[in-house]
């Protein structure tokens, strides 16, 4: 898929969360994520990182897209002095997503930036081939703290709710 | 280079490094690179092999040269040296993990190094910075980071300069970025080949192509001896073979890259126009835009600040100010802050027929 296809879908994604807008690179990096775990074409390749599944190029493209108007990238600074990020689109684009994809737009869209990025951080295990219970330790050796008041097991139940093997 | 910083973190901290913590500092230092496959990070991508990895399976591999070298000076050093090169490496009684400072951070040995050698080798000053001043203005923090005298800041300003100019004008320079697009779409055809086995339809490839090579393609986990076969020449020795394929677009590819008909270029933004113009020429010429239109799309943070997805924040160079506290030089710095923002650039290349 060519760049220029991967950003019309990406524009499309956005305009799906309220006020047109991704709050958050961490956001936005899972959702991508997620959504090629269901079938979004984009095909952007992922790395583990420090705060899960990462794709350079999916930043690139979004910095690329920010400079030629397929969306706005917003930094602003959080109450602790480090920058966020969001972004927003103005125009949507008459492309199609795949259905089994848009339909998990809504529950994505709604979900805590930390669920988010267990559930895609736990996939990434399990996609190493690791079992459950090995993918389970490794996300509570990882992520410490994030995994209490059963945040691991929503990480996990938005996977079964994607169809995803958990 | 490193040697430089370890003699001035020994005289600013007064702690001489135990000959053993010595080998295991110096041996990572210089086998950090151990596991690149051919021509790096191009043929990592369309393989999908990561050096990281191989890095660390040569280092434990009972069977590798490397590890025999290291077990015969000490039977530790194998597995310490691995253990220093994890990114969760937190520093050990004998190695403080000031020392990772110095293997892996936005102030590493290894960027000094690069960006001196590679602005010689590529003929120009763009990479020069006054590495020997920052080197002497280095000094350890109570939480065992590195941190730049104030006196160093104009220097850190250069050197941040110095890593921007050299991606800009030489790592992004259209003619090395053609030849990398060329190579990777050269390999992702072969791979083509090999995952529908068409290679071994053609007498020539079926025969005359290392089987180490076609290996590397398929699916199969490749063993490390057979990845340890593979060097720049193979590659070059899969461009000669390829001169005589049956296939037109690997023929091409491989000729091209050997001859050196290098692809041309535009530059961004992406447009579907653009696209469908050279797409259309292309396909009337019976050439595969697949191949023969290519996109490239390169980044660089000259600067990286705290970036919860891409980085480590622990890497950030931190600079005493007037007061003499410890701040990120993109704060002690507005040169340096404006310079903590990707800089992309998206190019599209196609075969000089479609010009």
């Amino acid at each position: 898929m060519r760049t220029v296809d991967k950003l019309q879908q990406i524009q499309k994604i956005i305009a799906t969360f309220p006020e047109q807008t991704v709050v958050g690179r961490t956001r936005m990096q899972k959702t991508i994520y997620l959504l090629q775990r269901v079938g979004l074409e984009t095909a952007y390749e992922f790395n583990m990182h420090f705060y899960g599944p990462y794709s350079d190029e999916l930043t690139t493209d979004l910095e690329i897209g920010g400079a030629s108007g397929f969306l706005t990238e917003n930094r602003s600074n959080t109450n602790e002095g480090l920058p966020s990020y969001s972004f927003t689109v103005h125009d949507v684009p008459s492309v199609e997503i795949p259905a089994q994809v848009r339909n998990f737009l809504p529950l994505l869209s709604v979900q805590d930036p930390t669920i988010l990025e267990l559930a895609a951080t736990y996939d990434a295990f399990r996609q190493k081939g690791r079992t459950p219970e090995a993918a389970l330790e490794s996300l509570h050796l990882k992520k410490g703290y994030k995994c209490d008041n059963g945040r691991d097991q929503m990480a996990i139940g938005l996977l079964k709710a994607l169809g995803l093997e958990a | 280079m490193s040697r430089l910083f370890v003699e001035q973190i020994e005289q600013q901290t007064g702690t001489i490094l135990t000959e053993a913590a010595r080998k295991i500092f110096f041996s990572a230092i210089l086998l950090h690179d151990l596991g690149h496959g051919p021509f790096s990070h191009a043929f990592e991508r369309v393989s999908g092999e990561d050096h990281e990895d191989r890095t660390e399976e040569i280092l434990t591999d009972e069977d590798t040269e490397i590890r025999s070298i290291l077990a015969d000076c000490d039977k530790q050093l194998p597995a310490a040296v691995r253990d220093f090169q994890s990114s969760a490496f937190a520093g050990s009684a004998e190695l403080p993990r000031v020392f990772k400072n110095i293997h892996s951070s936005q102030l590493d040995a290894d960027r000094f190094d690069y960006l001196l050698r590679d602005s010689y080798a590529a003929g120009v000053n763009y990479g020069s910075f006054e590495h020997n001043w920052l080197i002497s203005h280095l000094y350890v923090a109570e939480n065992e980071r590195l941190y730049l005298g104030r006196k160093a800041l104009l220097a850190a300003e250069a050197y941040v300069f110095a890593r921007h100019h050299m991606y800009q004008i030489v790592y992004f320079h259209k003619t090395t970025r053609s030849a990398e697009a060329m190579f990777r779409a050269f390999l992702s055809k072969y791979k083509a080949l090999v995952k529908a086995d068409e290679d071994l339809e053609d007498p020539v490839l079926k025969t005359e192509v290392p089987v180490q090579i076609r290996q590397a393609f398929k699916d199969d986990a490749l063993p490390l001896r057979d990845y340890l076969f593979l060097d720049d020449h193979s590659m070059t020795q899969l461009m000669k073979i390829s001169e005589k394929a049956k296939d037109d677009t690997f023929r091409e590819l491989g000729s091209a890259l050997l001859n050196r008909r290098l692809f041309k270029c535009v530059e961004g933004p992406p447009d579907r126009e653009t696209l469908k113009v050279y797409e259309d020429r292309l396909m009337k010429l019976g050439m595969d835009p697949n191949y023969f239109l290519l996109e490239d799309k390169a980044s660089d943070t000259p600067y990286k600040t705290y970036d919860p997805d891409s980085s480590d924040p622990a890497s950030l160079i931190m600079i005493e100010n007037n007061d003499g506290k410890l701040v990120d030089l993109s704060s002690a710095s507005e040169a340096v802050s404006i310079l903590s923002r990707k800089k992309t650039m998206y190019r599209l290349y196609f075969h000089e027929k479609a010009r």
